[in-house]
This record gives C-alpha cells, sequence and structure tokens, in this order.
C-alpha cells in the first residue's frame, strides 16, 4: 500500500467505522482491510468499538412476545447445515409444537420449556419431531407384530396412554360364534387397544383344568374349531436296499423268528459254493452270508472314498495355488499403484510448476488486473480457488484445490455475474486431481470498478447457457484498477 | 460464560448458547433496531432475522477478536440500514443474496480491536454518552446521522447541503473528538 493510499483510507477509517461510505468507498476499503498488511488495524479497531459502544446507552426495550419462540422455530424449519444429535433440537421441536397447540398465553417460558416437555400434549409425534439420538425404532403393527402381552413394560406403559392413540393396528375379529371369541373387557384402557391374549379366552377352562391337560390336549382344544389340510408326507426312506441286502434281511429274519436248532444247518448257496458249517443256525446263517456282502460293501465305500479324498485333495491344493497366485497379484497391484501414484505425482508437479511459470508470464503481461478468493459452497466445504483476472487482456487463471469428486459427463464452468446475468467465462475439465489451474481466455468485459460475483459449476462437458444449481465455489471480484509499474 | 464464548457454542450449533446471548443482546438490539427503523412491524421483523443470522452465521465471527459486542451490535445496525435502505430505494438496491450478506452485513472487524462484550460495555455507557453530549450539535448530528439514519456520506452531503469532504471531515473530527474524549476522562 502506498503513502497515498494508506492516508486515503485512515480518512475513510472512522466513515466506515461509522457505516457511512457510499459503496465504492466500501467495496474499496474492505479490499484494502482484506489485501494489506499494513492497514491502520490499531485505529480501525478503536473506531469500530467506539461506534458500537454508541448504542449502549440506548435505553433497552422490550422485545416482542415469543420472539424467541418464533427465531427458534426458524431455524428449526430452516434446519441445520450441521446434522444436530445435541437433544435442543427435541426442544425446539416441541416448542414449535406448543406454540402451534397451546393458547398463546399458556405457551410456556423459553427456559421453561425442558420441564413441561413431559406435559407436552401426546397428539404431537415426537418421533417425526425429535429427530436424531430421540428417535425410537419403529414397531411393525402389521399384524403377527403386535405388542408384547400384559405382563409386559410395554403394557404398564399402556396405563398411562390415551385409549385412542392415532396408529391404525389392524386387530383380528372374532364373531361370537367362533371359540376364540370374547366380549370387550372393561379394564381401564390399561390393554388398549390389544388383543385378548388370556388363555382363558381361547381355552374356555382356568388355569388349574388348564395345568393339568396334556400338551395334545391343549392343541386340539386350542385349534379353534378349525382344521388344517396340510399336505401328508411319507417317510423318506434312508436309503435303496438293493436285492442282495433286501434277501439278507429277510433272511436274518427267518432265522430270528424261527426255532433254535441244534443241528447243523447250511446257509443259502448265493456263491454256488457249499456254504461254512457251524453249530448254530443263527451264526451259520449270518456267517455264511457276511463275506459275499462285506466284501462288496467295503469294496464301493472305499472307491468311493477314494475318490472323493482324491477330489477333496485336488480342490484343497487347487485353493491354496489360487490363494497365493491371488495374493501376488494384489502385491503387483499395489507395487504398480504406487509406482503410478508416484508417476502421477511427478506429472502433477511438473505441470504445477509449468502451470506457475504461465500464472507468472500472464502477471507479468497484463496491465491491470483483478483476484478473487473463492469459496466453497456448503456441500463442498474444503473447495478453495483464486481467480485472477487480466483487465485489458480478458484474460484470466483459475487455480483451485480440493475438488475430487467428479461426475462422469461433467466438467467445470466458471461464470461472471455481469449487470444481474451471468455470463460464461469458460469450462474447465478438470481431472480427478487436487490442485490444478486454468487459463481461461474467454473473459468478459470487466473493466469497471465495482464488484463482480464469481462462481463455479458442475456443468455437462458440452457447457451451459445458464449455470446450474450446482454451484462448487463462488466469490465477489472486487475490481480496482492497478497500474502496473 | 463470556459473549465471546457463548458465540464460539453458537457457530458449533448450541441452541442454549443461543438462549442466553439472545437473552443478554434482545433488548438492546431490539432497541437499535427500533430506533434505525420506524416502522414496527418491519423493525420486528428485522429483529428476528439479526438472530438468525448471528445463528447462521456465527462461524463467521473472527474467534481471536474476542469482541463479540461490536460483532453483533455492528450486524444488527448494518442489517437494520440495510433493510431501511431497502425501504427507501426499492428496486436500487443489490440483490439480498448470502453473498451480498456475506460482503455487506457481516462485520469486517479489525485484525486488532480490543476485546468488548456487552458487560464491559455497559459499564461505560455512562462516559460514552458524556463524551457524546461534549461534541457539538453539528458533530453530534452528523454521527447521528450516519449511525441510526443509515446516510452516507454522499447523502449526509445532500441532505445537509454541503460538501462531501466537508461531510466526511465533521465524522472524522467528531468520531476523533468523542475518542479523545473517552481516553482523556472527559467523558
Amino acid at each position: 500500500m502506498t503513502a497515498e493510499e494508506k492516508k486515503k483510507y485512515e480518512n475513510l477509517i472512522q466513515a466506515f467505522a461509522l457505516g457511512a461510505l457510499d459503496k465504492e468507498e466500501f467495496i474499496e476499503t474492505v479490499h484494502a482491510i482484506e489485501s494489506s498488511d499494513d492497514f491502520a488495524w490499531q485505529e480501525l479497531g478503536e473506531y469500530q468499538n467506539l461506534t458500537s459502544l454508541l448504542v449502549s446507552f440506548i435505553d433497552p426495550r422490550e422485545v416482542p412476545a415469543q420472539s424467541l419462540e418464533r427465531i427458534l422455530t426458524k431455524i428449526d424449519e430452516i434446519g441445520s447445515p450441521m446434522p444436530s444429535t445435541s437433544p435442543e433440537r427435541k426442544t425446539i421441536s416441541f416448542t414449535k409444537l406448543s406454540s402451534f397447540v397451546d393458547d398463546a398465553d399458556n405457551t410456556p417460558e423459553p427456559d421453561k420449556i425442558e420441564e413441561t416437555e413431559e406435559d407436552t400434549p401426546a397428539a404431537a409425534d415426537p418421533y417425526a419431531l425429535g429427530r436424531g439420538d430421540q428417535a425410537r425404532p419403529v414397531i411393525n403393527r402389521q399384524p403377527g407384530f403386535q405388542r408384547p402381552g400384559l405382563n409386559t413394560q410395554m403394557a404398564g406403559r399402556g396405563a398411562a396412554e390415551p385409549a385412542a392413540r392415532p396408529e391404525v393396528e389392524e386387530r383380528p375379529e372374532f364373531t361370537r360364534d367362533e371359540p376364540g371369541y370374547q366380549p370387550e373387557i372393561e379394564d381401564g384402557g390399561s390393554a388398549g387397544f390389544m388383543p385378548h391374549l388370556s388363555r382363558e379366552g381361547i381355552t374356555g377352562m382356568d388355569d388349574e383344568t388348564y395345568a393339568e391337560r396334556t400338551t395334545e390336549e391343549i392343541y386340539e382344544s386350542a385349534s379353534f374349531g378349525m382344521t388344517v389340510d396340510e399336505p401328508y408326507e411319507e417317510p423318506v426312506p434312508r436309503g435303496p436296499i438293493n436285492p442282495r441286502r433286501a434277501q439278507r434281511k429277510q433272511l436274518i429274519e427267518q432265522e430270528l423268528h424261527a426255532e433254535p436248532d441244534d443241528t447243523i444247518a447250511a446257509g443259502p448257496e448265493i456263491t454256488g459254493e457249499p456254504a461254512p458249517v457251524h453249530k448254530g443256525g443263527k451264526r451259520a446263517g449270518i456267517a455264511a452270508m457276511g463275506p459275499v456282502q462285506v466284501t462288496g460293501t467295503v469294496t464301493a465305500a472305499a472307491f468311493w472314498g477314494v475318490i472323493a479324498i482324491v477330489v477333496l485333495t485336488f480342490s484343497v491344493v487347487i485353493y491354496i495355488m489360487f490363494a497365493m497366485v491371488s495374493g501376488t497379484e494384489q502385491k503387483l497391484d499395489s507395487k504398480i499403484k504406487e509406482l503410478g501414484t508416484a508417476q502421477a505425482k511427478t506429472e502433477l508437479l511438473r505441470s504445477t510448476v509449468t502451470m506457475n511459470q504461465n500464472l507468472l508470464l500472464f502477471f507479468s503481461s497484463v496491465k491491470t488486473a483483478g483476484l478473487v478468493n473463492l469459496f466453497g459452497t456448503d456441500d463442498f466445504p474444503e473447495t478453495f480457488g483464486k481467480f485472477f483476472y487480466g483487465v485489458k487482456e480478458k484474460r484470466g487463471f483459475l487455480q483451485f484445490t480440493n475438488i475430487t469428486s467428479f461426475n462422469s459427463g461433467k466438467g467445470f464452468q466458471l461464470w461472471i455475474q455481469v449487470g444481474g446475468a451471468y455470463m460464461r467465462a469458460g469450462g474447465v475439465n478438470v481431472p480427478d486431481q487436487n490442485i490444478e489451474f486454468f487459463e481461461l481466455n474467454d473473459i468478459p468485459d470487466l473493466s469497471q470498478s465495482g464488484t463482480y460475483k464469481v462462481m463455479l459449476t458442475e456443468e455437462n462437458v458440452t457447457g451451459a447457457e445458464t449455470p446450474s444449481n450446482t454451484v462448487i465455489m463462488s466469490g465477489l471480484l472486487i475490481m480496482k484498477a492497478q497500474e502496473a509499474n | 460464560m463470556s459473549d465471546h464464548e457463548l458465540l464460539l457454542r453458537i457457530a458449533k450449533r448450541d441452541l442454549d448458547a443461543f438462549r442466553d446471548l439472545f437473552r443478554r443482546y434482545s433488548k438492546l438490539v431490539y432497541a437499535l433496531v427500533t430506533k434505525i427503523i420506524e416502522d414496527e412491524a418491519v423493525a420486528d421483523t428485522t429483529y428476528e432475522e439479526i438472530f438468525l443470522m448471528i445463528w447462521n452465521k456465527a462461524n463467521r465471527y473472527d474467534v481471536n477478536s474476542q469482541n463479540a459486542y461490536c460483532w453483533i451490535i455492528t450486524l444488527a445496525r448494518n442489517k437494520a440500514i440495510d433493510t431501511k435502505r431497502r425501504q427507501w430505494n426499492p428496486g436500487h438496491m443489490d440483490d439480498y443474496t448470502d453473498d451480498y450478506e456475506n460482503y455487506i452485513i457481516i462485520p469486517h472487524l479489525s485484525k486488532q480491536i480490543d476485546p468488548l462484550d456487552l458487560e464491559m460495555a455497559m459499564n461505560i455507557s455512562g462516559s460514552i454518552e458524556k463524551a457524546l453530549m461534549n461534541l457539538t450539535e453539528a458533530q453530534q448530528h452528523v454521527i447521528y446521522l450516519g449511525m441510526y439514519y443509515g446516510f452516507t456520506q454522499s447523502e449526509i452531503s445532500k441532505n445537509l447541503n454541503i460538501p462531501i469532504q466537508t461531510v466526511n471531515s465533521k465524522i472524522r473530527i467528531a468520531l476523533s473528538s468523542l475518542r479523545d474524549n473517552l481516553l482523556h476522562g472527559e467523558g
């Protein structure tokens, strides 16, 4: 800042603190405040304090009734940019609710709101209002998901709940002719509209009789006179019986039922050879059949067992090999990515250096320049940018950081608001990188001093005639002619 | 809890802090707004908008300044004067956008400003009033026009039919005298 400029701003400080500067002077002063290091900060601070202290001896006035409630209601309606999980949000909701429901004179004072929360009319739906940590899980009230029974905690709560709640719950309907029918019991509404689930109503007997009955009897009586036609399933045999086994089984049964015989008996000639002779028919018969049966069965089992073991072993080997190969590929991928990232960083660094040189060339080639800081919107809080603008050359440089999300088929477009209308200032297609510089050669004429809104929006890569609602960042361009030395 | 701490908490969406700040400042802010805006209905709306803005823009409060009083009062005055100017010149003002609010209404406090809160301000309000009374009528009038009428230098110039340089000079001298009166205990 030159001595002349310093003197000029020192003369404007008092009027600035008083809020009496005209628009152009105000813009110039704010620009100087934000960009100069040698501004008369101390003096400015003193005058700002002084002018604000002029208000201190005004007689305070009673504020309009319920103004705090209205403000809190607006806050609640607008919502918070930062999601709030604090219980205060619940308090606001109740405040808002009471202001609508209650008579104005009965509305509690703000500092008493929390105390009167419990008295809030039950007609309110606290689940919808008290979001966040106050929210309770939704209970499925469809048939089959009814509330817990009378002996549960919910039944106890029911006594305090109004008999008629707004929720619609399907309730089983019984006719008087049905066994499950039971007239409504006057129980003071403690059960609300729940189905009566006492066993007396179902079985028609008292607890003592009920306890003496068998499970089958209870099931029979609890059938409500209904029969259930379910398809009867034949018991599935454990496995096929081959003819040899069937024959063997038949022979065993015959021998088991036969009279004991001490005579030597010959077994059935299955193999065509004479069976070995033993004393004791049962054992002789079994023994006669044994070798044939056992030999065949063991052979098949062994065969399939060996096959299974081979298959299993082969599978395990394949799995181990696959795992080893897969692990190697992952390591390779990781190595490749590391190398790629390093290369990308090198390329980015190189391009940044090059572009910085271009930026320096840009500055050296323009006579008058404007600069605006672009701040990310709420959706892109980390984004930040700087827009440099050459007045006469109608060229600009856009530099920004932290634009990492980039939708497919989309690009970014810079807009400058001139005379109330947004004019295109060039499009940029950003690779997924953290810092970028872009030279823009399609800047509208901004030779007049003043403020211009600059914003970057997301548009189709082909460009757009009007800005979309997806504003990435924006700022006010304060144009002030500065002759280059 | 100090006003400064309350504003920091409000920036973190603490509604209890907002209620406390409202209780402290509401009467003074309402008095200021109704002094600037004659229409009571408009004043009521503006006053609520000011507190809504405090809630929404507390994150723009410079934590280093530790001067919540100046920030709140300046914000309230800027907003009330802007509303008044819009009543005077409908269609001749810039669109009231978020950027406009951030740039024009939200105070640009000095990097080197002494800490101040409502309690301190109330303690020295008597001195301020006396110091103001020690100014000439012309100086008081100029301050009044800027402070509560929302006149700019050029508007004061037209109103009083004097050159704008003279207006600027009168404002500078008036505020300098006021500061000197306070510093030298003449208030």
